[in-house]
């Protein structure tokens, strides 16, 4: 990387350590009123629209939800495959970044892999809300038992258990261990019972040689690892749909279809942290410019792609030309009462991305703002509109129904949001939102130039 | 100072009292008699092991033989009796379904007397015995037994002789009421045959079946048995497939299954029949019983019928041309084309286009089973105007509801006011125990005694014998029970015509004195064990007794031509009420797996609905759903409309069976009674309802109505479910 | 690694439930069936169906593991309706087995797709997969109005809320019919066992067998040129066999008529089949 793009990193001028340090520190120390108020709301929010009615429907059945005999998934596993898609980005993205030493990751890989872990942990709740008995889903895992009962091997849904655990799993281990030179940085700088609790937390870092150099290949190790498994839990994700034979879900596309959905909404959801870590928590020094342009044209690549594989879908259906394959594809963009949906997800992940071409809109934090959060809602909709379109109507027309989702699952879709946010509120209090020990190794050459000048 | 050895003398003596007292107590205590034991069980109760019950189904008048699996004491399954000649296995809806009526939570568990606002409270047996053989007695003595009035339906039972014996003894009227009657079918057979009673239909020796009407895998006289024919008619071990052709205004079950479906117009269905009779004599068709017939000079030409009946005279000259060169055709004539002012004469016609197609003694043959004499428009509306001028003290409803059943344009709501006392005899809370005085609850068919003359017997004299299969759930009695104790209270004459202590007793005496009437020999007793074990008692026929239809030559039929309460410009379509099989005429609307069975023409669940046509829907602004106003001379009320193409655009079909007021949770208030639209119209010959001779006028209000169906999309989109190479 | 895809391709192939006792198979002649619904009512009675009331009805939410479909085929006055009853097709290939996560769906020795209510957690993945839709979820602990509950049959659980549940063949008969074959050392005879909707058919248009007797009417059926599968292009392989229905084609009196176009697509191969077969004497049902 050459130092005029080190230099474009940071759009107020390089930071000095000290100030590395105090900037993100602060970050954990000093709580305003406003973040006790917006977790407070959200917290709130999260118990209100997620938690009741989660409880409700425990107790009434699945029924709460406005799924029925034909449409026997709904918004539930839509939004559990939105949540995993919006994972997507943030481990991977780091992960290859780090293996290609592109540096001006550094300042954001923290946030955007915390974002994995948390989209991770709602996705998973989306599964429980989703089973009809949360008692049992224990039986999903293998559990050795008198009765020799193992889950079945070939079910994609134990695929789907296997691949998310493993990727949970890998991600959490990933950011923690990124994490221990920096619960290091916070120990020493604090007294008391914080310091105690982070001098836990970082295993006793010391920062010998030793240590660094074990980080540094295992860190690397770990990036080697995610990756694949990035890409592979999406795809064993969409074999749950892909495996099954209905209409407009039985498709061999679905795999890159979902892997490049996922990370195109992951890399939208980052850019939508970033500004609020901008906004809210002052890294407005570390996250800048160059961060927002390159993730930008990610952004635009991804778009291109999602949009060649949506063309793909439909080409395959008509060429197949079964009835089939015909009613479904005309279902779900014309005659179903989706439609608009599909026209919007169209609208919104093909055509809004067409505006990052310009580099005034991509530097433009606000409006990449307003863009990325289009492009989620446009992703949400893509999966909503692929379960409740397709499910509906199968094979045998006369039992072709509708689905629309209730209040309940409405409810928790909202409240699914507040979740996320509420578990990264907290994350943002302990975890330092910045690595700051890899900030300071881009600086390091900065201000070696600097004071050679 | 109490010494050692008082302490146990004191001690002894204590414990010798103690003692005593619990063995006093032990032997003092009631014995317990809730619990049933299972060392000493019911010789029928093996806990785990079914036992079967051969027993009667009573949901419709067919008479079929079931079969009903017992365990532990309660009714669990109702099948088809396979040795039953009616049923052979077959079991239908309705009838599967009475279990519901068994065990339905709205149904009466003890009698009920009316508190006067509305509303009713339970009573004792005694009390409501009390207070009837006190009404009764007294009008007795007074010799106005003229002013009792007991109505019920159409069963050829011992429970009904033993009503009609009862109603006899006491002078008092008896009506049997439905609302689609065999009268008219009665009278052809009558007229054209030359027998008492209803005929036979070998529908499965059949080559060919065109039926004017006649639903007969629906609803129409006895389903199962003629499903079970049906079944071999189509793919029969004779190696035939036989062809079936419908002509009905609306397409009805048995519509739905025909080779070919003709929409005739309403009322025209009887020309038809007597065009096509001509027709196959002029081609030679005719025996010598029909020679003086001639040309049969009063019917239409072939293409003046089929022009009336507005169905193109191709297919009705290709339905001649299968007619004319069918081996054993067999023409059926009921539902509505039997049910218009001229409906013993349309059967008439198609009767003797059987004569003239040599069926009768071959798919066509006489019934033994007597038939009911059903009470006529006029004998109802006699009743009407007795009660109107105050002339009626007591009306007894036994098992029937015709406040629901029967056009309210007959007045028998209003009859019912005006009656001094009503006494229902019913299960339930229905429209019309909601007028009465007293609803005294009855058994369920599965808890008491009884028989049933099955029709169509085959052949033969078939009785099928009814017999509780498990306890009285509740406190309930059977009609007879209630009847039999009456007499026994009212003494005299009536006591004398009903000596009998119960159900079991009166039916087992009536087979004996039937028994004794046919002089047949042998052992009774173990006549009428079989027939318990067997659930039925099927007695061959002598040769002469089998074959009764006339060699006498009838009079040649006139052509006949429906007319229609209300005009033409006022009331420009005809409605066409039919009967389904699940509700009957009312009689499965409280069966929550009635209510739960999907229309199979329309699919619609939970509620009644009105068929219109695709092309009057687009005309009126109807699409699936839209709540209608459906208006006739005689009342009006709101509806969903269901589109399909099964119904002619001049024709508005509707159930009947819906729009209780009463009757329990599962019926009340669902659908709308098409029936509380028709105009009290009669047949000319029979005084017979005729049911299907009213017009109305359809308005549109513009809103959704409450219409559930299970269907989704009911065409194939070229899939290959019905088999491959697309859709038959 | 290879004894593993050995033993699935085996499990794949033709036939490969032909070596146990029976193979359970059901034939419909759709030229019997008259729609009329008695079996939708004995299955209803036999299987302790819930009574799911008018709300859960308009939420599309029935429960009927039998239910009779119906085609509307041309306008009015050429219309014609038909009916074909559809339940669990136990398919030997059955895309529902893959799905369940948990084994609380698997294929028995006899060639039934059997569904084990205690071990499932309700993921509604099978329901997705069977493109038949003759699974059907209990949305809610269904429950009985007093004293309806004294009619549920005790040989069949009641399902709680969460569970999946599917026409099982009614495998508490067969399970009773094939207890008491063995007591007297025997196979179970044609015909001994039939389902509840086999039983009640009024017109004999269900027949019930095994299909590894050749001699079975079941099979006899199955031989039956009019003897279909229905979405046999989903290579499902189902237990359940159809006989197409033996009515002339709709429009052949006038020479074609007006057609759809997915009418116009299928007409040509319909020839063959459609002609009105007879049945031989020997395949005919008693």
């Amino acid at each position: 990387m050459s130092s005029v793009l080190r230099k474009q990193m940071f759009d107020h001028g390089p930071p000095s350590y000290a100030e590395v340090n105090r900037d993100v520190i602060n970050a954990l120390t000093t709580t305003t009123w406003r973040y006790w108020l917006t977790l407070g709301i959200s917290a709130s929010v999260a118990l209100l629209f997620f938690i009741a009615p989660w409880i409700y429907q425990i107790i009434v059945g699945v029924g709460a939800a406005g799924m029925n005999r034909n449409a026997m998934w709904g918004t539930y596993l839509s939004n559990f495959i939105f949540w995993i898609g919006l994972s997507h980005s943030g481990t991977l993205l780091s992960a290859v970044l780090h293996i290609t030493q592109s540096d001006w990751r550094k300042s954001i890989y923290r946030s955007a892999e915390a974002m994995t872990l948390f989209s991770l942990m709602t996705a998973a709740l989306f599964v429980m809300v989703h089973v009809g008995r949360l008692w049992f889903v224990h039986w999903t895992f293998p559990v050795p038992n008198p009765m020799e009962l193992w889950p079945n091997f070939r079910s994609p849904l134990m695929f789907d258990v296997m691949a998310i655990l493993t990727y949970l799993t890998a991600s959490s281990v990933f950011i923690y261990m990124g994490s221990l030179p920096d619960f290091a940085a916070v120990r020493d700088a604090s007294k008391g019972l914080r310091r105690r609790i982070y001098a836990v937390l970082c295993f006793g870092w010391r920062g010998t040689a030793q240590e660094w150099h074990t980080l540094g290949w295992s860190y690397t190790f770990f990036a080697v690892l995610v990756i694949p498994l990035a890409v592979s839990v999406h795809s064993i994700v969409s074999w749950d749909f892909a495996m099954s034979t209905v209409p407009g879900l039985h498709q061999t596309i679905f795999a890159p279809y979902f892997v490049c959905g996922a990370i195109y909404s992951g890399t939208a959801g980052i850019v939508t942290v970033m500004w609020m870590l901008r906004r809210y928590m002052g890294f407005g020094r570390y996250i800048g410019k160059l961060h927002i342009d390159n993730l930008s044209k990610l952004l635009l690549v991804l778009s291109l792609i999602w949009t060649y594989i949506n063309i793909c879908e439909l080409f395959t259906a008509w060429y197949a030309d079964t009835s089939f394959e015909n009613e479904a594809i005309l279902y779900r963009i014309w005659e179903g009462p989706f439609w608009w949906l599909w026209w919007e997800m169209i609208a919104f992940c093909a055509f809004v991305p067409l505006l990052l071409f310009s580099r005034r809109i991509r530097q433009n934090w606000n409006l990449m703002l307003v863009i990325s959060i289009v492009i989620n809602i446009g992703m949400l909709t893509e999966r909503f509109v692929i379960v409740a379109s397709s499910l509906p109507r199968k094979f045998l027309p006369d039992v072709f129904g509708t689905y629309f989702p209730s209040l309940v699952e409405i409810s928790i879709t909202v409240g699914s949001f507040a979740v996320f946010t509420t578990l990264f509120l907290l994350f943002v209090k302990i975890f330092p939102a910045v690595s700051i020990y890899e900030v300071k190794e881009t600086l390091a050459p900065l201000r070696k130039r600097e004071a050679s000048a | 100072m109490v010494s050692r050895r008082d302490i146990f003398k004191y001690a002894a003596g204590g414990g010798v009292g103690v003692g005593v007292g619990l063995l006093l107590g032990e032997v003092n205590q009631r014995p317990l008699e809730t619990l049933l034991s299972t060392h000493i069980p019911p010789e029928d109760f093996s806990p785990g092991i079914d036992t079967w019950y051969n027993t009667l189904c009573r949901m419709c008048p067919a008479g079929c033989g079931i079969s009903v699996k017992v365990r532990e004491g309660r009714a669990k399954k109702i099948e088809g009796n396979a040795s039953h000649p009616v049923s052979r296995g077959g079991a239908c809806a309705l009838g599967q379904a009475s279990l519901n009526a068994l065990y339905n939570p709205d149904r009466l568990r003890s009698p009920m007397r009316a508190d006067g606002e509305g509303g009713f409270i339970p009573a004792s047996w005694d009390e409501a015995f009390d207070e009837l053989s006190a009404r009764l007695g007294a009008l007795q003595a007074a010799g106005m037994g003229r002013r009792v009035w007991v109505l019920t339906g159409g069963a050829l039972g011992s429970g009904e002789e033993a009503l009609s014996r009862f109603s006899e003894a006491l002078g008092a009227n008896l009506l049997r009421l439905a609302l689609d009657t065999t009268a008219n079918e009665q009278a052809a057979a009558k007229a054209i045959y030359g027998f008492e009673g209803l005929p036979h239909y070998d529908i499965a020796s059949a080559d060919l079946v065109v039926s004017f009407g006649a639903d007969f895998l629906g609803s129409w006289r006895s389903p199962i048995a003629y499903a079970k024919a049906y079944g071999e008619f189509r793919q029969g071990a004779n190696g035939r497939r036989g062809h079936l052709a419908q002509i009905e205004p609306r397409m009805s079950l048995t519509g739905a299954n025909a080779d070919e479906w003709l929409p005739a117009r309403p009322g025209t269905e009887g020309a038809l029949a007597l065009a096509l009779a001509a027709e196959m004599l002029r081609r030679g068709r005719g025996g010598e019983d029909v020679a003086n017939w001639g040309g049969l000079s009063g019917a239409m030409s072939l293409a003046g019928a089929a022009e009336q009946a507005d169905i193109p005279l191709a297919r009705v000259e290709a339905l001649a041309e299968r007619l004319a060169a069918a081996e054993t055709p067999l023409v059926l004539g009921g539902g509505a084309a039997g049910a218009g002012t001229r409906g013993a004469a349309a059967l008439s016609a198609v009767a003797a286009l059987n004569r003239v197609l040599g069926a009768p003694g071959g798919t066509v043959r006489p019934n033994l089973g007597h038939a009911a004499s059903y009470a006529s428009v006029p004998d109802i509306e006699a009743f009407a105007s007795q009660a109107a001028s105050g002339n009626v003290s007591l009306v007894l409803l036994a098992g029937v509801d015709p406040a629901h059943d029967l056009p309210d344009s007959l007045g028998i709501r209003r009859a019912l006011e005006r009656a001094e006392l009503v006494v229902s005899l019913d299960s339930f809370i229905n429209d019309s125990a909601s007028q009465a005085d007293w609803v005294l609850a009855t058994d369920s068919f599965l808890e008491t005694w009884g028989d049933d003359i099955s029709s169509p017997g085959a052949g033969s004299l078939t009785v099928t014998l009814q017999q509780p299969v498990q306890e009285r759930l509740f406190d309930t009695l059977s009609i007879t029970d209630i009847v039999l104790r009456l007499a026994a209270r009212l003494g005299g004459a009536v006591a004398q015509a009903l000596p009998h202590a119960d159900a079991q007793a009166f039916t087992r005496a009536e087979w004996a004195r039937v028994w004794q009437s046919l002089g047949l020999n042998g052992d009774f007793n173990e006549r009428f064990r079989l027939a318990q074990q067997n659930g039925v008692w099927d007695a061959p026929l002598a040769e002469g007794m089998a074959d009764t239809i006339s060699p006498e030559v009838p009079p040649p039929p006139a052509a006949p031509g429906s007319e229609f309460a209300g005009g033409e410009s006022e009331y420009p379509f005809v409605l066409h009420p039919f009967v389904t099989q699940g509700f009957r005429e009312g009689q499965g609307a409280n069966l929550p797996w009635i209510q739960e069975l999907p229309d199979p023409l329309t699919s619609v669940v939970y509620g009644s609905w009105a068929e219109v046509n695709p092309a009057t829907a687009e005309q009126l602004g109807l699409g699936m759903g839209d709540l209608v106003e459906i208006e006739s001379p005689a009342g009006k009320l709101s509806v969903p409309v269901v589109v399909h193409p099964g119904v002619r655009p001049d024709v508005i079909a509707m159930p009947l069976g819906h729009g209780h007021r009463g009757n329990g949770r599962y019926a009340k208030g669902r659908g709308a009674n098409a029936a509380s639209l028709l105009a009290a119209q009669s047949d000319s010959a029979t005084g017979a309802l005729a049911w299907a001779a009213t017009r109305v006028a359809l308005k549109a209000l513009g809103k959704r109505g409450r219409l559930t169906r299970t269907g989704g999309l009911s065409r194939t989109l070229g899939r290959q479910i019905l088999g491959p190479g697309g859709e038959h | 690694m290879s004894k593993i895809t050995d033993t699935l391709r085996q499990y794949r192939a033709d036939g490969y439930f032909a070596e146990f006792d029976y193979h359970w198979t059901m034939a419909i002649d759709l030229d019997q069936c008259t729609g009329c619904g008695a079996c939708v009512v004995a299955c209803q009675a036999e299987n302790n169906l819930p009574i799911v009331g008018e709300k859960r009805m308009r939420q599309g939410r029935e429960m009927k593991w039998l239910r009779v479909e119906r085609y509307w085929e041309g306008d009015y006055p050429d219309a014609r309706l038909s009916f074909i009853p559809i339940l669990c097709q136990q398919c030997d290939k059955a895309p529902c087995e893959i799905a369940c996560p948990v084994f609380a769906t698997y294929h028995n020795q006899d060639g039934l797709n059997a569904q084990v209510y205690n071990r499932c957690i309700g993921t509604r993945t099978c329901a997705v997969y069977c493109p038949y839709e003759v699974r059907f979820f209990n949305w809610f602990t269904y429950t009985w109005d007093e004293p309806l509950e004294q009619q549920l049959n005790p040989d069949v659980t009641v399902r709680e809320k969460g569970v999946m549940e599917k026409c099982t063949f009614c495998v508490q008969r067969i399970n009773r019919a094939k207890d008491l074959a063995r007591d007297e050392g025997r196979r179970v005879a044609d015909g001994e066992v039939q389902p509840a909707c086999a039983q009640s058919c009024p017109t004999d248009a269900i027949v019930f067998g095994d299909r590894n007797d050749t001699d079975s009417a079941v099979s006899r059926k199955m031989r039956d040129p009019r003897a279909y599968e229905v979405l046999k292009e989903l290579n499902t392989a189902p237990s359940v066999v159809y006989l197409k229905n033996a009515r002339e084609p709709l429009h052949a009196a006038d020479g074609g008529g007006h057609h759809d176009g997915a009418n116009a697509q299928a007409a040509e191969p319909r020839a063959a089949a459609a002609e009105p077969r007879m049945v031989e004497a020997e395949s005919a049902v008693t």
